[in-house]
């Protein structure tokens, strides 16, 4: 089981709003494919998989804040 | 598609893809071909150039109630309307405006970071501006350029794979009319453009060449070739709202 951060986004961005799910819970997903959207100032960034496999548990709906550094979900490898 | 000058400044190879007039479908597709090829290593980075015919974007974090009339209306008002996967809220595009997509890969760049690549962005508007003797600037806390207390660029991107996609626009010489239909950026601003501000309409081929340079200096681009790519017979998965 592998988990998707919100990675680093820039100095001073601290949080972002999840926008988008590509991906439904129990699809397959590859790593590097675009797994969820998120929305920080102007900027909407897609975090992508951090495994091959299929998207076992969203952790965060679209509209929740979340801070960087936090679980979005969960890749059964 | 990245080499290093004598000083060790990196500079970014980069295709210059004019599109002239465009509707906004085929230029949204244009900008995710580059997006793919650039992530696939089949292309340098790109920045696409063009003017839209009267368009309504709706971006993800946008409020569909800073639509001031029926999307259903607008059709009959020659104007398209999309929802779109960019930053930002609502904005408008039509003729007489200028539109950049820069397709640039912040991996490569020094800052990996979304606040500094806005910021270039504001930087290479606020210079074109300046030799036109246009007095603009930027406000805390909100992203786009201003002339006073109005505003006169917008910007909105999306990222994926820490390539751009989306931009910026600057009004230059259409006339506003469009800005009526909505809020901007959910805000109540008034827009402004080049035209108004200056009292008169600019060349803009000079403008969008002025432009580019900015885009040159601020980004460290060595640009590699100039071109209308084709874009006829492209589809797109990008569906009329309204």
């Amino acid at each position: 089981m592998k988990q998707v951060i919100l990675p680093e986004l820039g100095e001073g961005i601290t949080k972002a709003i999840v926008t988008f799910w590509h991906i439904k819970e129990g699809e397959a997903v590859k790593e590097g494919e675009d797994l969820v959207e998120a929305a920080t100032d102007k900027a909407t960034f897609n975090v992508p998989s951090s495994a091959s496999g299929t998207l076992s548990k969203i952790l965060v709906q679209e509209g929740d804040t979340v801070n960087v550094g936090d679980a979005l979900a969960e890749i059964k490898e | 598609m990245h080499s290093k000058q004598a000083t060790e400044k990196m500079t970014f190879d980069c295709d210059i893809i004019d599109l002239g007039k465009i509707s906004y479908k085929k230029a949204y597709h244009l900008q995710k071909r580059s997006l793919e090829e650039l992530k696939l290593g089949l292309s340098n980075e790109a920045l696409i150039i063009c003017e839209h015919f009267p368009v309504i974007t709706l971006g993800r974090s946008g409020n569909i109630n800073n639509l001031l009339c029926d999307p259903n209306s607008l059709n009959a008002k020659g104007v398209d309307f999309f929802k779109i996967d960019r930053g930002g809220d609502i904005t408008a595009h039509e003729l007489g405006q200028l539109t950049i997509y820069p397709v640039f890969d912040l991996k490569m760049r020094k800052h990996q970071d979304i606040h500094v690549f806005l910021n270039n962005l504001q930087h290479v508007i606020l210079n074109t501006l300046r030799e036109f003797s246009l007095r603009a600037h930027v406000v805390q806390d909100k992203r786009g350029v201003w002339a006073g207390s109005k505003k006169i660029a917008s910007i909105g991107i999306g990222i994926s794979h820490w390539i751009t996609y989306h931009g910026l626009t600057i009004n230059v010489n259409n006339n506003l009319k469009i800005f009526s239909y909505i809020r901007p950026c959910g805000m109540d601003v008034e827009m402004t453009s080049v035209a108004k501000e200056l009292g008169y309409s600019v060349d803009f081929n000079v403008f969008k060449h002025k432009l580019m340079d900015n885009f040159c200096k601020v980004f460290n681009l060595n640009i590699k070739t100039e071109r209308n790519k084709g874009v006829k017979n492209e589809t797109s998965n990008l569906t009329r709202t309204g």
